[in-house]
């Protein structure tokens, strides 16, 4: 068990952070972690010790969250109330504050794969294999979203 | 614009690719100047993003059975625990130190009947290390080098109990419904 919490503390703050990028909102994304870290040790037990496999269940569960909260939240009102969280905003450094912005208007699968690349943590196999697209699609699309992150940071200095 | 810059932050390159992208980064002035801002980009996405990660609770399997073995066993604990505060006073002037490096520690924690204790924390890299047992007085020991700051510790009894630092005031509870000790080692310098 001792190892597993080695584990744990070693990928705790990479795991949010993720979260953090590829969804914005600190309440989520810490209750995703909660639920990744307990999933894969219930599930997989103590010895099962994959970054990989940990993100993997990180990401489908906000895949699935995502696809709950389609669901039961179809109206304009809704939609605006999910991107708009002044107060845990707060929470979030202030230099990061526009990155996390810039990042929530990528389109989703380039914010994907750049979230899990920004932990320096995965090569582009893992990162294919994580999101489900070929190792060639990764290298095409994670420079795409770097360049289209440079566009939404710049335009957000302008508007500033 | 030439995707060989992502290639390069996320370390894809292979040694024939590198020298290419070296070479473009000397030839062509543009190119220079778009790696540039988006290494600086690339630094600001992986800078920290929050100031504190939120504490979270990662259930432990058996977990109740842990505390209901602490919880019948309140004519051991306590006598234990008295003598470690007595043992920590007693050893706890006789802490050498090695300034400006790590300071030498030593914990100290009394349990006559486990055939293994360890100590795992934040200067073990969460690594547990058995402790020695000291002849047959009951008293487990060992001496750990510490930086100066705050350190987190937690004894681990028969490789499944992890029990707090009786002598020592400050714990907080870890994310694992466990609880560790805190100390502070003060600079030596």
């Amino acid at each position: 068990m001792e190892t597993y919490k080695t584990f744990y503390i070693q990928y705790k703050d990479k795991l949010f952070a993720y979260l953090m990028r590829l969804t914005g909102d600190y309440q989520l994304s810490g209750d995703t972690m909660q639920e990744s870290f307990t999933r894969l040790l219930s599930h997989y037990g103590p010895n099962e010790q994959s970054a990989a496999l940990l993100f993997k269940i990180a990401r489908n569960a906000v895949m699935d969250n995502a696809r709950k909260t389609h669901h039961s939240c179809s109206t304009e009102d809704c939609r605006e109330d999910e991107n708009h969280n002044p107060e845990a905003m707060v929470l979030v450094r202030e230099t990061y504050r526009a990155v996390l912005a810039a990042m929530q208007q990528l389109d989703k699968t380039e914010r994907d794969i750049l979230s899990l690349a920004a932990g320096g943590e995965f090569s582009y196999r893992d990162i294919a294999d994580i999101v489900g697209i070929s190792e060639a699609n990764v290298r095409v699309r994670i420079h795409r979203a770097r360049m289209n992150l440079r566009k939404k940071l710049q335009s957000g200095k302008d508007d500033r | 614009m030439n995707p060989m810059i992502s290639l390069f932050l996320d370390n894809e390159l292979n040694l024939e690719e590198k020298c290419l992208f070296v070479e473009n980064i000397r030839n062509d002035k543009l190119f220079y100047q778009n790696s540039l801002q988006l290494l600086h980009q690339e630094m600001l996405i992986r800078s920290d993003v929050v100031e504190q990660v939120p504490r979270v609770d990662i259930p432990m399997p058996g977990r109740w059975m842990l505390t209901l073995k602490n919880l019948i066993r309140p004519a051991v604990l306590i006598p234990a625990a008295m003598a470690c505060i007595i043992l920590f006073l007693i050893f706890l002037p006789s802490v050498t130190t090695t300034p400006p490096g790590p300071s030498l520690n030593r914990f100290v924690i009394y349990r006559p009947e486990a055939g293994r204790v360890e100590i795992t924390g934040s200067f073990t890299g969460w690594k547990r290390v058995p402790l020695q047992k000291v002849g047959d007085s009951g008293y487990w020991e060992g001496t750990f080098g510490l930086t100066a700051g705050e350190h987190r510790y937690t004894y681990i009894i028969e490789g499944n109990e992890p029990i707090a630092d009786p002598t020592v005031l400050a714990m907080e509870k870890d994310d694992f419904g466990g609880v560790n000790s805190i100390i502070h080692v003060a600079d030596q310098a």
